[in-house]
């Protein structure tokens, strides 16, 4: 039998501590490959603080990292399907799911994420893209909202 | 939590990529979102122009004032990381508005550049010879008066529906001028009044990734890719070279299938696990080059080591059967054996050639037949 399999411990925000392949992390984040290499996480007692990620949004990111190591043989189509199906969350879980893999540098799915909120708001217009967003108030004045609607009214 | 506005919160360096990833319309319409989005775009290194979105809509700028505009604000210093530009109404804009944007494109270290345009446009010089170019793909124009190519960044040359080059060294001058290729396709290019052209005075040591069609090139050429696309007229005789890299082939044969010589290309390809050939040849190989399996048959390593799909579309004759029925029985790791049979065979034909092929004993105990 080969050795067991190497395990490294990540530290969400509210200090729940998750237990995961080291090989898993280190393909798909960036940041956490150079931790390794450059042996500033040490085995025995290192926990990676990831104070802006919470618990949700960490358990996400590792299994889509843990899904994309075991399954990247799969075809295309399959793969896709299951991202389709890992991003849908509402914006508030994209904006989580992004800050968290903008942190840890995981390209790919930076990219997916990327491509999802473009689909959200290519070819929409304002007043849709603000709904979906929930952007209840724009900052502007009663003037400015005013000027904008006539000078662009095809944008809303 | 459903109610609060948390994406015009990141970061304006995310916000940007974000909207790198959009049209530029749909980025200069963020500016009316809201007061956080209001100059976001502004600071976007990615340019899309595609007039389609403004040909119908009668109270739009029109594209080229969007364009101009767009390019005008840049800041001298600001790059354009991607650069793509549709435009297929001539209404849309002059030929010297295209020549302006490129260059601009071109001038703010334009990394990726993509160019669908009519025939009548022509690929600005600049755009063969800029240093930081990564990445070019072109659809539909004319690349017409070379003089010097010199693309020294260049990784990903895509040359897609009927690009139109007015002469065939053009081409050669283009492919020379890469040194560093390494994704190279070149799809239905519009044809030159007689035969595709032979294409061979380039050299590419990095190629990886090679889909070619309309045109004849050598396959020696594509000595270093692990994956080939060609379009031949039969399969080529014994090549000069290994191809240490390849893992995935594709032939598309048009004149006539001598399956033997395959097999000589096959010991030419070690490490080869896929391997797809469409035959839309009606010709029949000669007595000389028939192709019948006995235990006598050279097999070839990949063959009985490596291959683990083969694809074989459009057969019909006795040899194409008879080269499906070699692979199934040497092909030791076999896991899917995909056969198409030519459309024109009469369901009768089809089900005798499924007959056969189903009663031919596998080497590979986990290969499945899939038949169509």
């Amino acid at each position: 039998m080969g050795s067991p399999v190497k395990k490294i411990m990540l530290c969400s925000s509210e200090k729940e501590i998750f237990s995961v392949e080291e090989q898993v992390m280190v393909q798909h984040s960036v940041i956490i490959n150079n931790m390794i290499e450059d042996g500033s996480y040490n085995h025995e007692e290192s926990k990676i603080p990831l104070d802006c990620v919470d618990s949700k949004t960490l358990k996400k990111v590792i299994d889509y990292c843990t899904h994309h190591t075991h399954h990247h043989n799969d075809n295309q189509e399959d793969l896709e399907a299951w991202d389709a199906q890992f991003l849908n969350v509402d914006s508030n879980g994209l904006y989580d799911l992004l800050m968290a893999a903008n942190y840890l540098e995981i390209r790919n799915l930076l990219d997916l994420i990327y491509g999802t909120i473009k689909n959200m708001i290519k070819g929409k217009k304002i007043d849709e893209i603000r709904r979906i967003f929930n952007i209840k108030d724009h900052g502007f004045t009663p003037e400015e909202e005013e000027q904008n609607r006539k000078e662009y009214p095809h944008f809303y | 939590m459903g109610g609060i506005d948390r994406i015009s919160t990141l970061p304006d360096v995310l916000l940007c990529h974000i909207l790198s990833y959009v049209p530029s319309k749909t980025a200069v319409a963020t500016s009316v979102l809201s007061n956080r989005w209001r100059n976001i775009w502004h600071s976007v290194p990615a340019i899309d122009l595609d007039d389609s979105l403004y040909l119908h809509i009668g109270d739009y700028h029109p594209f080229a004032n969007v364009a101009y505009a767009l390019m005008l604000r840049l800041h001298a210093t600001q790059p354009i990381l991607t650069f793509r530009l549709k435009c297929q109404s001539s209404l849309s804009c002059f030929p010297w508005d295209l020549n302006l944007w490129i260059d601009t494109a071109i001038q703010h270290c334009v990394e990726t550049m993509e160019l669908s345009l009519p025939l009548t446009a022509k690929l600005p010089s600049t755009a063969l010879t800029s240093t930081k170019l990564v990445s070019l793909t072109l659809r539909g124009l004319t690349v017409d008066n070379v003089r010097s190519v010199s693309l020294p960044a260049l990784k990903f040359l895509h040359l897609i529906d009927e690009v139109r080059f007015t002469e065939s060294r053009y081409l050669e001058m283009l492919l020379s001028g890469c040194p560093i290729l390494e994704d190279l396709r070149i799809g239905q290019l519009e044809v030159w009044f007689s035969q595709p052209p032979f294409v061979t005075e380039f050299n590419l040591p990095n190629l990886v990734k090679a889909d070619v069609m309309s045109v004849w090139i050598p396959i020696a050429k594509f000595y270093n890719v692990n994956f080939l696309s060609i379009c031949v007229a039969e399969f080529p005789t014994t090549p000069e070279c290994t191809f240490h890299n390849l893992i995935r082939m594709q032939l598309l044969v048009t004149r006539s299938c001598k399956w033997h010589l395959l097999v000589g290309l096959l010991k030419y390809c070690p490490k080869l696990q896929f391997l797809s050939v469409v035959v839309n040849a009606t010709v029949t190989s000669t007595i000389a080059s028939e192709f019948v399996y006995s235990s006598k048959l050279f097999i070839p390593q990949c063959v009985s080591m490596r291959l683990s799909e083969c694809v074989l579309e459009g057969l019909w004759s006795s040899q194409d059967i008879q080269f499906a029925s070699y692979v199934m029985l040497t092909a030791r790791v076999l896991r899917r054996m995909v056969i198409r049979s030519a459309s024109f065979l009469n369901i009768d034909t089809k089900f005798k050639m499924l007959r056969y092929l189903s009663l031919v004993s596998r080497s590979s105990t986990s290969c499945s037949l899939i038949f169509a």
